[in-house]
């Protein structure tokens, strides 16, 4: 066995066990927390990328666990699409995780008399806690997109909620745990409903690996539990990925949780719920979800279409500049499904590619609103007026992370919205890439509402003179990093493409 | 002699611009003067850059270059041909122009209002050197959301609103074109190309598929031309631009819209096809419309920028009609006028802009003696404005003798009408202005003791005025050099129909 194919263990470990280590050693070294979590996040990012050419090469990368063969062992098994998702996780994890170095624990920059409190920092007693929570956060998302085998898969998943539940609350003020119990509320019963599918599916086929359930699914003879463990699966992760019109946990989630944490839930944690059913779908399903599932598809892509539309509308009422950027990510979730619906290569793709350029867009936005917040304690929209006079950087980095929400070529953000709409061409449903098209066009109406604010108005009176100025280099240098990578995304679209195509081609032919 | 010449030039010319933002933000901020040079020089370096092309487009070549690809089989990719060459070439030149009378007309904000001078001039040129439609709209977006700054530019109410409403009619004609390029793209077999002839045929589509496509083309890029009903931004974000900028964007800014028409008509669609499924008719008939409406509609203005905007709607759209006429002269008229528009258009506005700087009126009523004051400006309005309505040894005339002759040579002779009554209409608009500027005495004491001679305005903001001027009657005499709008046309409209 070579030693790059440790790489995949190792990126999802190393952070796991990094966690643990971080509230031991800020006993002693109280500032050592984020650079804890950097270096182990810095480590993942380098793994999972240098697994890139391995997988892109071979096609999948398989592992074996403890050396235990499959299918009594756990397998790990990670396809471009897998490696692609870890690359992602694990820069975005890093990124925030840098950011929130100052965000959690501001300093008085120099020259500056006066120190302004936003209420966002946390306690010193809970910034251990924080870091602790977010590497377990960062490892399961990894485990989660990196495994081969459906019940580590759900462990994973659990670990990953139920950290997140609790970074929601770290405030510890009482919007934000009314904000994670409404969470709870609603993805714990989710969670009972993805474990009761997967009980049902190990029951009429007695495997938990992906490969050996793939095989097993259609030969079972049991198509009515199947299916019905299907619905229960798709449901639980349908409520975490905040499918409409299951998102109801979503706009006060996001917005009450740390702008980071806000960042990680949108770019990153919602998107794993897509990727549970997209895994679940092709690789585990296969034949079963093409032959005998596909009204599946006629469903999501109404959804789809509602959560755009839903989305969009809800986006553009907001008057709270956070929740309009939660209800931004409904919509967004709505492309990605709306890729998946279409059950069409060109379309999946198109979904994909907009998980990345969302993830980078949406986190940049959280990030811009968390400075914005940090900074002078704005939250609503009206605030944001002449917002740039103070903080020029940071309003750039949002005024370019919007191209790549509303589409503007040549953004990520646009690769992915061209297929999706070449893919509703192909499936013969123009009618969903108007939908497509009118949403972009709603997008641009929130989203440039608020660069005109920031850009273009003279601030209210009195407001923004008390803030001293821009945002902390290690805050404005993430924004511009993802905002940067959303836009680098777009142009050099080409060095992802064709090999996402490929691994979304071999995907649904293996079905 | 028509070679395809892989060069880095286009290039270039597109990331010259570039060198004013470096200048805007590199250069501290009390080398106001060291920023400025390098703004006029990254301007006149992209003129320069284009006009060296000039020898070989007329010879028949092609410089291209490709660069990245983006999605599957499309790829941002330059190419300058004819058509192309010609439109950068103009732009180019009117955006210099522009450059130096903006150093004497801006006072405000300026390092934002250079910055995106020179981003739009940067993704015009990459609009005019598109090999695609695709890298054309790319382009076209950025270009439309540059826009926007140097509409607001004043930060008046009046200005906020007008960027508004532009955007509100420019964002979803951006969905609209996209849905057409996808459209294009899923039945054209996936080659957007925009520069070589009839992608798009009766083979792989059907006629309805085909007519939406190009139903959302001529609407998508039809904001930008200015088509009724779709102006409506138009008169409004005119007088609401600095001067420059509303020069810039009716020379330059609506004709890319009409631009992109051309292109749509003449080469991905082709004569044949365009005829086949009687595509002209809509065309032909909304061009129409345009011209004697917003001829009419500027009648009823007393505002002079607003009267001009109103005028600019009438006057893209003879581009249209020449190219909706689908006959040699029809398409030659077409193709010069846009150019011919943007030289008289730009000195027109650059008119204005000297004698609100200079006097601070804005509306024609108030203009009374205004041709005592600032003689050289009115002279230079004068010819425009004459030109505008036709008069022989004008550019203005030899627009409308060739629409005429293609009118005739396609067999539609009704469009003479057309043209006429427009002709006669801009003669109602223009002459009461120099009527008032030269023949009126103002009411009052007090302005008529403001009337004695003191001096013209500065003599950046003048120069480019007169400049603009002079070509109007030089391109109107001397049609055929080399160089001007006839020599580029004549080799555009000799590859589209092969027999003259």
């Amino acid at each position: 066995m070579e030693a790059f194919q440790h790489f995949a263990i190792y990126a999802i470990v190393t952070p796991l066990f990094v966690a643990v280590l971080v509230p031991i050693i800020t006993l002693w070294k109280k500032n050592w927390g984020m650079p804890l979590a950097g270096l182990a996040l810095a480590v993942s990012l380098i793994l999972s990328s240098l697994l890139v050419p391995h997988v892109q090469a071979a096609g999948y990368l398989s592992y074996h666990l403890g050396s235990w063969e499959p299918p009594f062992g756990i397998e790990i098994r990670i396809d471009f699409l897998g490696v692609l998702m870890m690359v992602l996780v694990s820069a975005i994890c890093l990124i925030v995780a840098v950011y929130s170095l100052r965000y959690i624990a501001p300093s008085r920059p120099k020259g500056e008399k006066t120190f302004f409190f936003s209420g966002e920092e946390l306690e010193e007693g809970k910034r251990p806690v924080y870091y602790s929570l977010y590497l377990v956060v960062s490892a399961a998302m990894l485990g989660f997109v990196a495994t081969g085998d459906i019940f580590n898969m759900f462990v994973f998943f659990e670990l990953m909620a139920i950290c997140s539940y609790a970074l929601v609350a770290i405030p510890g003020s009482r919007l934000s745990i009314r904000a994670a119990v409404k969470y709870m509320l609603m993805a714990v019963p989710a969670a009972m409903l993805t474990l009761l599918g997967i009980s049902l599916l190990y029951a009429v086929t007695g495997t938990l690996n992906m490969i050996d359930l793939a095989g097993r699914i259609a030969s079972s003879g049991y198509a009515q539990v199947i299916t019905a463990s299907y619905v229960l699966i798709v449901v639980g992760f349908a409520v975490k990925a905040a499918v409409f019109p299951l998102h109801v946990w979503l706009p006060d989630a996001h917005s009450k949780a740390p702008s980071p944490i806000s960042a990680l839930l949108s770019g990153l944690i919602v998107k794993m719920g897509i990727f549970g059913i997209i895994r679940f779908s092709f690789s585990v399903y296969g034949d079963y979800f093409t032959s005998s599932l596909n009204w599946v598809g006629d469903i999501v892509i109404w959804v789809a279409a509602g959560a755009i539309i839903y989305g969009a509308i809800m986006a553009i009422r907001q008057k709270d500049f956070k929740i309009m950027i939660a209800y931004s990510t409904v919509m967004n979730i709505g492309y990605i499904m709306l890729g998946f619906g279409l059950a069409d290569v060109t379309a999946l793709v198109g979904g994909t590619y907009h998980i990345v350029g969302h993830a980078l867009a949406k986190a940049c936005f959280f990030l811009c609103a968390g400075s914005i917040i940090s900074r002078s304690g704005y939250r609503t929209i009206e605030d944001l007026k002449g917002a740039s006079r103070k903080m020029p950087l940071t309003c750039a980095a949002f005024a370019l992370a919007s191209l790549s929400i509303v589409g503007i070529p040549p953004t990520a953000g646009f690769v992915g919205k061209w297929y999706l709409v070449w893919g509703s061409l192909n499936t013969g449903n123009a009618f969903l890439g108007v939908v497509v098209l009118v949403g972009s066009i709603m997008a641009a109406v929130y989203c440039f509402r608020v660069v005109y604010y920031m850009f273009f108005l003279p601030p209210a009176k009195g407001a923004w003179q008390e803030v001293s100025g821009e945002a902390p280099v290690s805050m404005v240098a993430p924004t511009w990093i993802l905002a940067a990578g959303a836009l680098v995304l777009g142009v050099l679209s080409s060095w992802i493409l064709p090999s996402l195509r490929e691994a979304i081609e071999s995907l649904m032919l293996l079905s | 002699m028509n070679a395809e010449i892989s060069s880095i030039r286009p290039l270039i010319a597109i990331l010259l611009p570039g060198l004013s933002l470096l200048g805007v933000l590199l250069i501290p901020a009390n080398y106001q003067g060291l920023k400025r040079a390098v703004h006029v020089i990254a301007s006149l370096g992209a003129f320069g850059v284009v006009l060296s092309l000039l020898p070989g487009i007329l010879s028949g070549n092609v410089y291209a270059i490709e660069l990245i690809p983006i999605v599957e089989r499309v790829s941002i990719h330059l190419t300058i041909d004819a058509l192309g060459y010609y439109y950068g070439l103009v732009l180019t030149f009117l955006w210099v122009l522009a450059t130096i009378y903006s150093l004497g007309y801006i006072k405000h904000k300026d390092d934002r209002y250079y910055s995106f001078m020179a981003l739009c001039h940067s993704f015009l040129l990459g609009c005019a050197f598109s090999q695609n439609i695709f890298t054309y709209f790319i382009f076209y977006e950025l270009m439309t959301l540059a826009t926007f700054p140097l509409i607001i530019h004043e930060e008046t109410d009046a200005a906020r609103r007008a960027g508004i409403k532009y955007l509100k009619y420019a964002i979803p004609a951006g969905a609209v074109i996209l849905f057409a390029v996808l459209l294009h793209y899923f039945w054209g077999g996936g080659d957007l190309s925009l520069v070589s002839l009839g992608i798009l045929s009766l083979d792989t589509a059907s006629r309805t598929v085909l007519t939406v496509i190009f139903l959302a083309y001529f609407a998508g890029f039809g904001v930008k031309a200015a088509i009724v009903p779709l102006e409506g931004w138009v008169p409004d974000a005119h007088p609401a631009a600095p001067a420059p900028a509303s020069a810039l964007l009716s020379g330059i800014i609506l004709k890319a819209g009409a631009f992109a028409i051309i292109r749509v008509v003449l080469y991905v669609f082709g004569l044949s096809l365009f005829a086949e499924l009687s595509l002209w008719i809509p065309m032909v008939v909304i061009a129409s419309i345009t011209i004697v409406l917003g001829s009419v509609r500027a009648l009823a203005q007393d505002n002079l920028k607003r009267r001009l905007a109103y005028s600019s709607v009438g006057q893209v759209s003879y581009i249209l009609l020449g190219i909706a006429l689908m006959s040699p002269y029809g398409a030659l008229g077409g193709i010069m006028h846009l150019a011919h528009h943007a030289l008289m258009k730009g000195c027109l506005f650059f008119c204005s802009g000297i004698i609100l700087k200079k006097t601070g009126k804005k509306n024609i009523s108030e203009m009374a003696g205004v041709g005592y004051r600032l003689p050289v400006t009115m002279i230079c309005f004068s010819v425009c404005a004459l030109a505008m309505m036709g008069t022989p040894l004008t550019v203005g005339f030899i627009s409308k003798w060739l629409l005429g002759s293609g009118a005739v040579q396609a067999d539609k002779p009704f469009f003479i009408v057309v043209l006429l009554v427009s002709a006669l209409l801009n003669a109602v608009y223009y002459l009461p202005i120099i009527y008032t500027a030269f023949f009126r005495r103002p009411e009052g004491d007090d302005e008529y003791q403001a009337l004695q001679f003191k001096g013209e305005v500065s003599r950046t903001m003048l120069w480019p005025a007169v400049v603009l001027a002079v070509l109007v009657v030089l391109a109107g005499v001397w049609v055929t050099a080399p160089g001007f709008p006839h020599s580029l046309a004549s080799l555009v409209v000799a590859g589209l129909f092969p027999v003259r």
